[in-house]
């Protein structure tokens, strides 16, 4: 009798030490708050939050690619350069065509076929990533990543401007992927809750959608509200409430922003985000010390360039802002590819 | 330092050369530069109805003002994006070509599979996956077979072939409407007002 009162006991000290009620009310609280607000007034919680939140959360992020990129590559040199390569020639690339798309160069038919080559170089680019990374370990056979890679490269020629808005809209779930691979590191004990949060995330999105199916379309009055509208699709789906692909979409960069400014400093990176000793890449002796203090000086300048350009023209600093901004788009894959 | 000051000095003033430049250009065609930010694509719908004693267009407010708002700015990239998907021969074939490599890579990797028994099933189900995906796919391009061609697009094939030549004028009245949908709607009264009547 004894023994199974201790044996009880036991399960619920596990079952406690597997689930984070603290972190599932707060990951949960704010999904629905965000939900509610996001879909009361998108327009402007679209421009509130990537006026707050764009510039910071890339220099959390810039931040956590240092603390994860290995001082010596050994191995992984083939990986890093291909990596960090891509990232840099799809970033120019994709800089170009939009500038080529802003000037009389590029007509309707052009403008497909760049934007299809360049998802097709992206995709392409994933692939050899994914198969990289399996040769790292003998027991992976990633091949199957250029079988999948051509097909959804077949997609993205029979699709062009699809594929784009997929990319819009799956970007800020990357985060929560980082999330979990985080969690493993530091709290793997708050993953069972975190997956539980995770199978929530979609009835939120559910119950948004149900909540603003028929909601009217959003004003398109001034420019800006257009560009938002069509970010979010709303060109590509005119059957569907430009009010509901706004407010998705500001929800899901909401939780993204949520993710790298709040979850990721508190998980992971706690009082060290500033400290560069911590950072592998300026801790050794030969280390790049002065170079990474830099170079995360130059972000804080940049997130503060950033807000005085939001200040003073925001529609422009926007459009400029998220053309570069692909750049850390482009840059999570290595990483993330890199913790699989 | 001092090479370093010329550098800097060098690529500014390749910088404030940049803009003459480029306004120098001749654009690529001759004719003039369109208003790119106008131009929507959208939704038509021809509705004849035996209620109707006028023709009307409908124009959904929405579709007015992003034909407003694209006015306002240049929205080249948006401009395309709001393009529905239309296929070129081009497309069709790089389409087909990744496709090919896709399978020729699927098959590869299954190949290779075989010297793994342990993922045997993994692979197998994959392969029954993709075999009802394919299925099911093929179902909605057939449950989805709407009108017949030539009431899909809106060409002269619609006109009756005395109007071919010369196509149809006459009054309508524009209206704009407070619908969701960004779909333009031409109402045509029916000849005696009367249902299936033309």
């Amino acid at each position: 009798m004894q023994e199974i009162a201790g044996q009880f006991a036991l399960t619920r000290a596990r079952r406690k030490q597997t689930f984070a009620p603290g972190f599932a009310v707060a990951c949960l609280g704010f999904c629905l708050v965000a939900a509610l607000l996001v879909g009361w007034q998108p327009l402007q919680l679209s421009v509130a939050t990537v006026f707050l939140f764009a510039g910071p959360h890339n220099l959390v992020e810039f931040r956590y690619f240092l603390a994860r990129m290995p001082a010596r590559w050994g191995r992984s040199k083939l990986f890093y350069s291909v990596g960090l390569g891509g990232v840099g020639l799809l970033t120019t690339a994709y800089v170009l065509l939009y500038a080529l798309g802003q000037s009389w160069y590029l007509n309707d038919a052009a403008w497909t076929v760049g934007i299809a080559l360049w998802n097709t170089a992206l995709l392409l680019w994933l692939a050899v990533l994914v198969y990289l990374r399996g040769r790292q370990t003998r027991r992976r056979d990633w091949s199957w990543a250029f079988a999948a890679g051509f097909l959804l490269c077949a997609g993205a020629w029979l699709a062009p401007v699809w594929c784009s808005l997929a990319l819009v809209y799956l970007h800020p779930l990357v985060a929560l992927w980082f999330l979990d691979r985080q969690l493993r590191r530091t709290r793997p004990h708050w993953r069972r809750t975190y997956h539980l949060c995770l199978a929530a995330l979609p009835l939120v999105v559910a119950l948004m959608w149900l909540r603003l199916a028929h909601a009217p379309a959003l004003p398109a009055d001034d420019a800006l509200s257009w560009r938002i509208a069509q970010h979010a699709g709303a060109g590509l789906l005119p059957g569907v409430s430009s009010h509901l692909l706004v407010a998705t979409h500001v929800f899901l960069e909401t939780v993204h922003y949520g993710v790298w400014l709040v979850l990721m400093p508190l998980l992971g990176l706690g009082a060290r985000l500033w400290r560069t000793d911590r950072i592998a890449l300026a801790a050794r002796r030969a280390g790049w010390r002065r170079v990474v203090q830099a170079a995360l000086v130059l972000g804080v300048c940049l997130v503060l360039a950033l807000w005085a350009g939001f200040a003073a023209d925001y529609a422009t600093t926007r459009d400029i802002y998220f053309t570069f901004a692909m750049a850390h788009v482009l840059a999570e894959a290595p990483f993330l590819i890199r913790l699989l | 330092m001092k090479s370093l000051l010329r550098v800097c000095a060098l690529g500014a003033l390749l910088l404030l050369a940049l803009a003459p430049a480029r306004a120098d250009v001749p654009r690529p065609r001759g004719d003039k530069p369109k208003p790119q930010g106008a131009d929507i694509t959208t939704q038509m719908h021809i509705e004849p109805n035996y209620k109707a004693t006028e023709a009307r267009l409908l124009i959904p407010r929405v579709v007015w003002q992003q034909m407003r708002a694209g006015l306002d700015g240049d929205a080249a990239p948006a401009a395309g994006a709001t393009r529905f998907f239309t296929l070129g021969a081009a497309q069709t074939a790089m389409a087909g070509v990744f496709l090919s490599l896709a399978f020729a890579c699927g098959g590869v990797w299954l190949v290779r599979g075989r010297q793994r028994p342990a993922s045997k099933l993994t692979r197998a189900a994959l392969g029954l996956a993709l075999v009802a995906l394919g299925g099911a796919g093929a179902g909605i391009v057939y449950a989805n077979a709407g009108p017949p061609p030539v009431a899909r697009s809106l060409t002269s094939q619609i006109l009756v072939p005395g109007a071919q030549p010369y196509g149809v004028y006459g009054r309508v009245k524009v209206e704009f409407t407070d619908d969701d949908y960004s779909q333009i709607t031409l109402i045509l009264p029916t000849k005696d007002g009367k249902p299936g009547e033309e």
